[in-house]
C-alpha cells in the first residue's frame, strides 16, 4: 500500500501542524486537540514502524501497533482530565483563553 | 551521706532555673522564696555533711565524703568524672559560702526590692553559688575549672547587672577580661598537670607532687612542681585580685553591693586562695613559688593600702581593702601557712560581708550615693548600721578578740617566724615588714571610711536628710548575724599560747589538716617560740591600735589636722595624688589595652564589617537576590511560553542524539 517513508512524511506533517496548534493557539480547547493531533502522528509512525521491520511469527511482532494502543489509552486519560480542567477553569473564570491564565508568574 | 553531695550545688542550681524562667511571671515574692530558700536548704545540706566529716574525725577516721556522679569526659586514656569530694577544708568552705551566701541572699530582698530585674538578680545569685560550689566540690581540676569559669560568667553578669550604664557594662567587660588572662595560666597548669601526671584528680596530683614526681626540670631550669604551681598562681592573681591583675576588682564595685559582698568580698575572690590550700602539697613542693607568692601578695597588700588611703567612694575604700587583705592570704601562703590563709579567709568573708553590707545599707538609705564626702554625721540616722559597720571595722583592723585579730595575728606570725625564727631569712623580713606597715595602715583607712561616712558634720544634702533611715528588716538581719560572726568568728583559730578560757586551740587548722603541729618540739623550742608569738602579737596589736589612733586623731570629731598636715606640705600632696589616682597602674595598663584595642578595631572593620558581613553575609544575600532577579522573568504563566521552551530543549536533545550517532 503506502511506502513507510510515506506514511512518516504524514506522520511529521501531522506532528507539525500539532505543534503549531500548541504553541500558536490561545484557546485551550484547541491546544488539547494539537496535542492530540501530535500524539495520533505519533501513533501513525509507530504503527508504520511496526509494519514495516515486524518479522512475521517471530516475538514482538505487534509491538508497534500494542505501543499504539497503549498511547491512545494514555491520550484518553490525559484528554479526560485536561477536558475536566478546562470545564472547571471556565467556571471559575469565564475564559479558556491562556494569555490571561497566566496568574502563576513570578 | 555520700549520696548528698551533689545536692549542694543542685539546689541553688534549680533556684537559678526555676527564677530564671518562671521568676518574671510569678512576681517578686515568688522569686524570693525560691531565691532566698535555695542557698539555705543547701546550707542545711552542708551543715549535714560537715556533722558527718567532724564525727569521723572525732572516731579518729578522719577522711573525704566522695561522689561520683557521672563520667563525664572519656578519650583515650584521658577521664573527667564529674564527682564531688567533700573533705574537711571543702566542707568549711560550703559552710561559709552558703553562710554568708544565704545571709546576702536574705539582705538582697529588701536591697533590690522594687528593681525591675529583680528576678534576674536571684537567677544569677543562685547560678553564682551553684558554681561557686562546684569549683569548691569538684572533685578533678577540669570540673573544679568549670565552677572556676561559671563564677567568672556570674561576676560579669552581675557587674554589669545595671548594663543600661555603659560604666557598668564596662567594668564587667574589664573583670570578664582580666580574669581570661589568670585563666590561661590555669588551663596551662591543668594541662602540665594530665601531660606529666596522667590525672587531673586534685587528690592524685597533690599525691604526685608530695611522692617528689613534680622534680624534673621542665624548662628554663624550673622543674615541674615549680611550673605547676606557677600556673596556677596565675590563676589565683585573676579570680584573687593581686598583681598583676587586681585592676579589675574596684572597678567591680559598679555591681549592686550586695553582689560586691558575696562574690567580691567573701567567696569568688578567695577561691585563689582555696586553690592554693587545695593544692597544697604542689605549692610545698616549690619554694620557688611560695617565695613569688610571699612578695606578690605583701606587695598587693601595701599598693591596695596606699590607693585605698584616698578613696572618697566608700565601696572603693572596701575593695582596696579586699584586695589588700586577699594579698595577705598570699602572704601567708608564701609563708607555708596554709591554715592561717584559709583561716583568714573564713574571718574575712565574715568582716567583710559585714561591711559590704553595712556600706549597702548607707548606701540605700543615702538613695545610692556612694561618695563619703556627701555623707557624714550618720550616726544619728543610721545608729544599727554605725554599730555594725564599727564591728567590722574593728575586726578588719585587728583589734584583740575580734575575728580579724586571730588570723591576721597569725599570718604576721607565720613571716615573723620565717623572718625571726630559728632560720631567719632578710627575704621574709622585708615582706613582714611590708605586711605589719599593711596592717596600720588598713586600721587606718577603715577607720577614716567610718569618720569620713558616720562622725562629723553632715554634709549630706539637706533635701535627702530627712528620707535617710534604717532599711528593710531583712537587712537588719544579715547584718546582725553577720556582725556576731565578725565578733566572734576568730575563736575558730585561737593560738595554743593564748589562754583563752572555754575555747579549744586551733579548732580550725587542725580540723582542715592545714596547720602543722608543734608535737615534735621540745620544751626549751616551744618556750622560744611562745615567745616569738608574744612577740609577734604585741606588734600587731600595736600597730593596728595606732593606725586607728593615727585616724582617730587626724579624722576624729572636731579634727581638722588632714588639712594642715596632707595638703600644705608638698611631699604629702604628691603621695596623696598618687594613691588618689592609684598609682597610674590603669593608665599604664592602658598604654598596651590600646594596641589591643587598636588591632581589635582593626579586624573587626576588616574582618568582621567588610569581609564577613559585607563580603559573605550581605553578598551571598545579594547574589541569590539578583540571580532570583534575572530568573523570575523566565517564570512568565504563559504555558505556550514554557512549551515553546521545551520544545528548543527536545529538539537540542534530538540533535545531540543524532550527532552522537553520526559519529561512531
Amino acid at each position: 500500500m503506502f511506502s513507510l517513508t510515506a506514511c512518516l512524511y504524514l506522520s511529521a506533517f501531522l506532528f507539525s501542524v500539532g505543534i503549531y496548534g500548541v504553541l500558536a493557539r490561545r484557546n485551550i480547547l484547541v491546544i488539547l486537540m494539537s496535542l492530540e493531533l501530535m500524539l495520533n502522528a505519533v501513533n501513525l509512525a509507530l504503527v508504520a514502524f511496526g509494519r514495516a521491520h515486524a518479522v512475521a511469527g517471530a516475538a514482538g511482532e505487534h509491538r508497534g501497533q500494542v505501543f499504539a494502543i497503549m498511547v491512545l489509552a494514555v491520550a484518553a486519560a490525559e484528554a479526560a482530565i485536561g477536558l475536566s480542567l478546562l470545564l472547571l477553569i471556565w467556571r471559575k473564570w469565564r475564559t479558556i483563553d491562556v494569555r490571561d491564565l497566566c496568574r502563576m508568574n513570578g | 551521706m555520700e549520696s548528698n553531695l551533689i545536692w549542694i550545688p543542685l539546689l541553688p542550681f534549680l533556684g537559678f532555673v526555676v527564677n530564671g524562667l518562671f521568676g518574671k511571671k510569678f512576681g517578686p515574692k515568688f522569686v524570693s522564696w525560691v531565691g532566698a530558700l535555695a542557698p539555705i536548704s543547701a546550707f542545711f545540706v552542708a551543715v549535714g555533711v560537715f556533722l558527718h566529716l567532724s564525727r569521723a574525725q572525732g572516731d579518729g577516721h578522719a577522711g573525704a565524703l566522695h561522689q561520683h556522679v557521672f563520667d563525664w569526659i572519656k578519650v583515650g586514656d584521658f577521664t573527667a568524672s564529674f564527682g564531688l569530694l567533700a573533705d574537711n577544708l571543702t566542707s568549711v568552705m560550703c559552710l561559709v559560702i552558703l553562710g554568708v551566701g544565704s545571709l546576702i541572699h536574705l539582705y538582697s530582698i529588701d536591697y533590690m526590692r522594687g528593681d525591675k530585674g529583680y528576678y534576674r538578680f536571684f537567677a544569677y545569685l543562685n547560678l553564682f553559688t551553684a558554681f561557686m560550689l562546684l569549683l569548691v566540690l569538684g572533685d578533678n581540676l577540669l570540673l573544679m575549672f568549670v565552677g572556676w569559669e561559671g563564677v567568672g560568667l556570674c561576676s560579669y553578669l552581675l557587674i554589669g547587672f545595671w548594663f543600661e550604664d555603659k560604666a557598668n557594662a564596662r567594668a564587667g567587660q574589664k573583670a570578664f577580661i582580666v580574669n581570661r588572662i589568670g585563666d590561661f595560666g590555669m588551663l596551662l597548669a591543668i594541662f602540665l598537670c594530665q601531660r606529666y601526671f596522667g590525672t587531673i584528680d586534685t587528690r592524685a596530683v597533690g599525691e604526685a607532687c608530695a611522692q617528689g614526681l613534680g622534680g624534673d626540670t621542665l624548662l628554663w631550669g624550673l622543674d615541674l612542681a615549680t611550673w605547676i604551681s606557677l600556673l596556677f598562681f596565675v590563676g589565683a592573681t585573676g579570680k584573687s585580685a593581686q598583681i598583676p591583675l587586681y585592676v579589675w576588682l574596684p572597678d567591680a564595685m559598679a555591681g549592686p553591693t550586695p553582689v560586691s559582698a558575696l562574690i567580691h568580698a567573701a567567696t569568688m575572690v578567695t577561691s585563689g586562695v582555696y586553690l592554693c590550700c587545695r593544692m597544697m602539697p604542689v605549692f610545698e613542693a616549690s619554694p620557688i613559688t611560695l617565695n613569688v607568692i610571699a612578695a606578690v601578695g605583701a606587695c598587693t597588700a601595701l599598693l591596695a593600702a596606699l590607693i585605698a588611703l584616698s578613696q572618697n567612694d566608700i565601696k572603693k575604700v572596701l575593695a582596696y581593702s579586699t584586695v589588700s587583705q586577699l594579698g595577705y592570704m598570699f602572704f601567708a601562703i608564701g609563708m607555708g601557712a596554709f591554715g592561717a590563709a584559709f583561716f583568714h579567709v573564713v574571718t574575712h568573708a565574715f568582716f567583710k560581708a559585714l561591711l559590704f553590707l553595712g556600706s549597702g545599707s548607707v548606701i540605700h538609705a543615702m538613695h545610692h550615693e556612694q561618695d563619703m564626702r556627701k555623707m557624714g554625721g550618720l550616726k544619728k540616722q543610721l545608729p544599727f548600721t554605725y554599730v555594725c559597720y564599727m564591728v567590722g571595722t574593728l575586726a578588719i583592723a585587728g583589734v584583740p578578740l575580734f575575728a580579724g585579730f586571730f588570723s591576721k595575728d597569725e599570718i604576721l606570725f607565720a613571716g615573723f617566724e620565717q623572718a625571726f625564727g630559728e632560720h631567719p631569712s632578710s627575704f621574709a623580713a622585708v615582706f613582714w615588714g611590708v605586711s605589719v606597715l599593711t596592717a596600720g595602715l588598713t586600721a587606718f583607712y577603715m577607720l577614716r571610711s567610718v569618720a569620713m561616712t558616720f562622725w562629723g558634720e553632715s554634709r549630706v544634702d539637706p533635701k535627702l536628710l530627712p528620707s535617710v533611715r534604717e532599711p528593710g528588716r531583712w537587712i537588719g538581719f544579715a547584718l546582725f548575724f553577720l556582725a556576731l560572726l565578725a565578733m566572734f568568728g576568730g575563736f575558730l583559730g585561737v593560738p595554743e599560747f593564748l589562754p583563752i578560757p572555754f575555747v579549744a586551740d586551733n579548732v580550725l587548722g587542725e580540723f582542715t589538716h592545714l596547720a602543722h603541729g608543734h608535737g615534735d618540739l621540745t620544751e626549751a623550742q616551744l618556750g622560744a617560740l611562745h615567745s616569738r608569738e608574744w612577740i609577734s602579737l604585741l606588734i600587731s596589736v600595736f600597730v593596728g591600735l595606732s593606725g586607728l589612733g593615727i585616724a582617730f586623731y587626724l579624722y576624729g570629731p572636731g579634727k581638722a589636722l588632714l588639712a594642715k598636715l596632707v595638703v600644705t606640705s608638698p611631699s604629702g600632696r604628691r603621695l596623696r595624688s598618687w594613691s588618689e589616682n592609684k598609682f597610674y597602674v590603669d593608665e599604664f595598663y592602658e598604654f598596651f589595652v590600646k594596641g589591643f584595642h587598636a588591632a581589635s578595631h582593626l579586624t573587626w572593620a576588616l574582618i568582621d564589617q567588610l569581609l564577613i558581613d559585607k563580603i559573605l553575609v550581605e553578598g551571598t544575600a545579594a547574589f541569590t537576590k539578583g540571580t532570583g532577579h534575572m530568573f523570575r522573568r523566565m517564570q512568565s504563566g504563559f504555558i505556550p511560553a514554557y512549551l515553546l521552551t521545551f520544545g528548543w530543549g527536545a529538539l537540542v536533545l534530538i540533535i545531540m542524539l543524532l550527532l552522537k550517532d553520526a559519529g561512531h
